[in-house]
């Protein structure tokens, strides 16, 4: 038995031992590769770049913003599946917000009178096509309640008598536009979050109640500083991307991207909040034809968390090594790349891209060409 | 003189070693690779795969390799080999270990009319097998990870004859093919791997072997003469899985290689083995240019045989030096110690298991291996065997 521990111990040891040996990657022998690939590095500026602001939508948003300050505004756009009804017999009704943050807020409750579409509708657009009357949201100048946050949840009693507004045929589907009433902002959380989602409660005389989650929410922003200056700029709420294109034809197809950084250094113009994420998006098709309606990937490439000092602006770096890898093997594909916030519905912040300078964007790439093989002289 | 060897019942106990370290050798996961000097030109040269003769110094003249060595042959004879091989790489005191389990040659021979036989077999010219990292530098950001498996290898038909009893000649066409691929694996800091190429070779050749031996009970010469052969290699390269069209071929000019050995039995249990081989690698041409870096090799080895009872005990050193210089331009020196033993199986043929422990040197670079080998060999109506030094 002792023989037989004796082994077993032996051969663990020898088993550890040679995976400890044979696992590790040290380089050795590597100097007997006379063929290592040949390395390059370079660093391109753009071929082309540009800057544009546009009113986007922002319904597939998890958290809508709510407030105003002295460069934006916000409203929250929502709606619930209200069957005619609803209202029947109903003593009273309220609208229950939960905010994600710790902001105080107080709101009115209006109802909108224009119909709008919660995948496109934004300040300037009740949907695809249609603009609103008035930028911002029709609606009727009721209030259907008002309320402010001081706790997680808001429960605001909602104008039995006016809430026929969101039944009546020709209304029905309209839903509440929501208005801040104070500057600062707050988070709602928005329909994606089912338990949290916003919801309608109508109370009727037995005690017994109706709940009605949001199907369809948004919150439309605007702002001040549109079409000030020439820069660049990337931001959120009111979307501003800065395309940039640079030639690659330099760049051997055959050739292994190593490294592939675009980095600029930003300046903060507006912000809310210390992390800012940045994202590259690919276009696909060209921006000198469609210009800001250029069409583009859906997700990012590269993103990177910029985080906003007070006292100086560090550089903001894109790992975009894929893309550049994809343009290099497919050089019709490269129709340049829009810098975005991510996602755009996230809280406001608009950074500065500067466009000429050390600061103005360049892309470092590091290539490696292809091995030889070994009867290559 | 002849002998019997021993009978089968050691059989299983034999059988279960081998098998067990092959399969640990194979369990352990090694990066599959036989030797980290086997990057550049043509590879490792391979010796005989056998385990008999690799026991006691792998003197090719008088291994398979030599088309003349079947003088005694009376029964058909399959002969297959098996390899684990395991190489300890230290460099600059890091230190890493490689290993491949292979199947290593096989052979069969058949005795013909009018004392010609006929020899057929695949074996193994040159092993590419390695595995490589770079260098990590701090200013690059990446290192590569390099595999390279294959080889050439040679399909050998060839036709001999005994003349007299004690003499045999023998002439040999090897086609020679093969083929070998790199996977370079690009690494970036982090750990991930973002790109493979792979480079492929094919080889493909004609070779011409011509052998002689002279055997008795006590005393047995072989000698081959490999004649100068051309190689065709393809190469081509798949870059980040696209076929580039930048296909290159080459031709090789590989030149003549020659072996001699010779065995001496003086005193009953115990028998002396002596061989040599030479080949002028300064001769091998890329195209129409000199291959940089290959000098002419010679090898040498000394082994002997006890018969312990029934048993073989095989010894035997070796020296040889590659054929191409380390990159340093250091001669890649290499020590070997043999090691062998055999045993029969009844009603089938015999069982050959050979050890060899090595260690090659050049530069910075010393790689310290052991192998393993495994040799089945069935011989139609087996039942003892005569000791010869031939087949």
């Amino acid at each position: 038995m002792k023989a037989l521990q004796s082994a077993f111990c032996i051969l663990h040891s020898a088993f550890v031992l040679v995976l400890l040996l044979a696992c590790n990657t040290l380089p050795v022998g590597s100097d007997e590769l006379e063929r290592a690939p040949q390395a390059d590095s370079t660093t391109l500026l753009p071929d082309t770049s540009a800057g544009y602001s546009k009113y986007v939508g922002l319904g597939p948003a998890d958290l809508m913003y709510l407030g105003r300050d002295a460069e934006y505004e916000s409203r929250i756009i929502m709606r619930f599946p209200l069957p005619d009804t609803a209202l029947d017999s109903a003593v009273s009704a309220q609208l229950i917000l939960y905010r994600a943050d710790s902001s105080s807020m107080s709101l009115v409750v209006r109802p909108c009178s224009s119909a709008w579409n919660a995948v496109a509708v934004s300040w300037r657009m009740a949907d695809s096509v249609t603009h609103w009357l008035n930028p911002g949201g029709e609606y009727w100048k009721v209030d259907l309640g008002a309320g402010t946050f001081t706790e997680e949840s808001l429960v605001i009693e909602l104008n039995l008598g006016r809430l026929d507004t969101l039944i009546r045929p020709a209304f029905r589907g309209y839903g509440v536009l929501i208005f801040p009433a104070d500057t600062g902002f707050v988070a709602i959380r928005s329909g994606y979050t089912s338990a949290t989602a916003p919801k309608l409660r109508v109370n009727y005389p037995d005690n017994t109640n109706a709940l009605y989650s949001s199907v369809d929410d948004a919150h439309l922003v605007d702002t001040l500083i549109l079409g000030r200056g020439s820069s660049m700029r990337v931001g959120s709420g009111v979307a501003f991307r800065t395309h940039l294109k640079f030639d690659l034809e330099s760049i051997p197809a055959a050739a292994t991207i190593v490294k592939a950084e675009l980095a600029f250094r930003p300046t903060v113009e507006y912000r809310r909040k210390d992390t800012l994420r940045i994202g590259a998006r690919r276009l696909l098709e060209p921006f000198e034809r469609a210009g800001r309606n250029a069409r583009f990937e859906e997700s990012p490439r590269a993103f990177t968390s910029y985080i906003a000092r007070p006292d100086s602006f560090p550089e903001a770096i894109l790992d975009l090594r894929q893309l550049v890898q994809f343009w290099t093997a497919h050089p019709d594909s490269n129709l340049g790349l829009l810098l975005v916030a991510e996602p755009e519905w996230s809280m406001m912040f608009r950074l500065g891209v500067p466009r000429v300078g050390p600061d103005a964007p360049n892309l470092r790439l590091l290539y490696v060409m292809p091995p030889e093989d070994r009867l290559f002289r | 003189m002849r002998t019997t060897l021993p009978s089968a019942r050691r059989r299983p106990h034999f059988a279960a070693l081998a098998l067990g370290i092959c399969v640990l050798a194979s369990g352990f996961g090694l990066a599959p690779a036989q030797s980290f000097f086997s990057a550049r030109s043509l590879g490792e040269a391979a010796l005989p795969a056998d385990a008999r003769v690799s026991g006691f110094g792998a003197p090719a003249g008088l291994s398979y390799q030599n088309p003349g060595i079947l003088v005694h042959l009376t029964r058909t004879t399959f002969n297959g080999s098996f390899l684990a091989a395991g190489a300890l790489g230290t460099q600059a005191s890091r230190t890493r270990l490689i290993g491949d389990v292979r199947p290593a040659g096989f052979n069969a021979a058949a005795p013909l009319p009018f004392q010609t036989r006929l020899a057929l077999g695949i074996e193994e010219r040159f092993n590419q097998d390695f595995d490589l990292w770079s260098e990590s530098l701090p200013d690059t950001g990446y290192r590569y990870h390099v595999i390279g498996q294959g080889g050439v290898y040679a399909l050998r038909c060839g036709i001999s004859r005994s003349l007299f009893g004690r003499l045999g000649v023998g002439l040999e066409y090897n086609r020679l093919l093969g083929g070998s691929r790199e996977d370079w694996q690009f690494q970036v800091a982090g750990g991930r791997y973002v790109s493979t190429d792979t480079v492929e070779l094919d080889y493909r050749g004609n070779g011409l072997r011509l052998g002689a031996s002279f055997q008795t009970a006590r005393l047995a010469i072989g000698a081959y003469y490999s004649l100068p052969y051309r190689l065709t290699a393809r190469s081509t390269r798949r870059v980040h899985g696209v076929i580039e069209d930048s296909v290159r071929t080459y031709l090789l000019s590989i030149p003549a290689d020659v072996s001699a050995a010779a065995s001496f039995a003086p005193i009953e249990p115990l028998a002396a083995l002596l061989g040599v081989g030479y080949r002028p690698w300064s001769g091998i041409r890329l195209d129409t240019a000199a291959l940089s870096g290959c000098r002419n090799t010679l090898r040498a080895s000394l082994g002997f045989e006890y018969l312990a009872g029934r048993v073989p005990l095989r010894l035997g050193y070796s020296y040889a030096p590659w054929y191409y210089l380390a990159r340093d331009s250091s001669v890649i020196a290499e020590h070997r110690l043999h090691l062998g033993t055999g045993v029969p199986v009844a009603g089938f043929g015999s069982l050959e298991l050979s050890a060899e422990l090595g260690r090659r040197r050049a530069g910075s670079l010393t790689e310290n291996y052991g192998r393993l080998m495994l040799s089945l060999a069935y011989h139609e109506a087996w039942l003892e065997r005569t000791r010869r030094w031939g087949y």
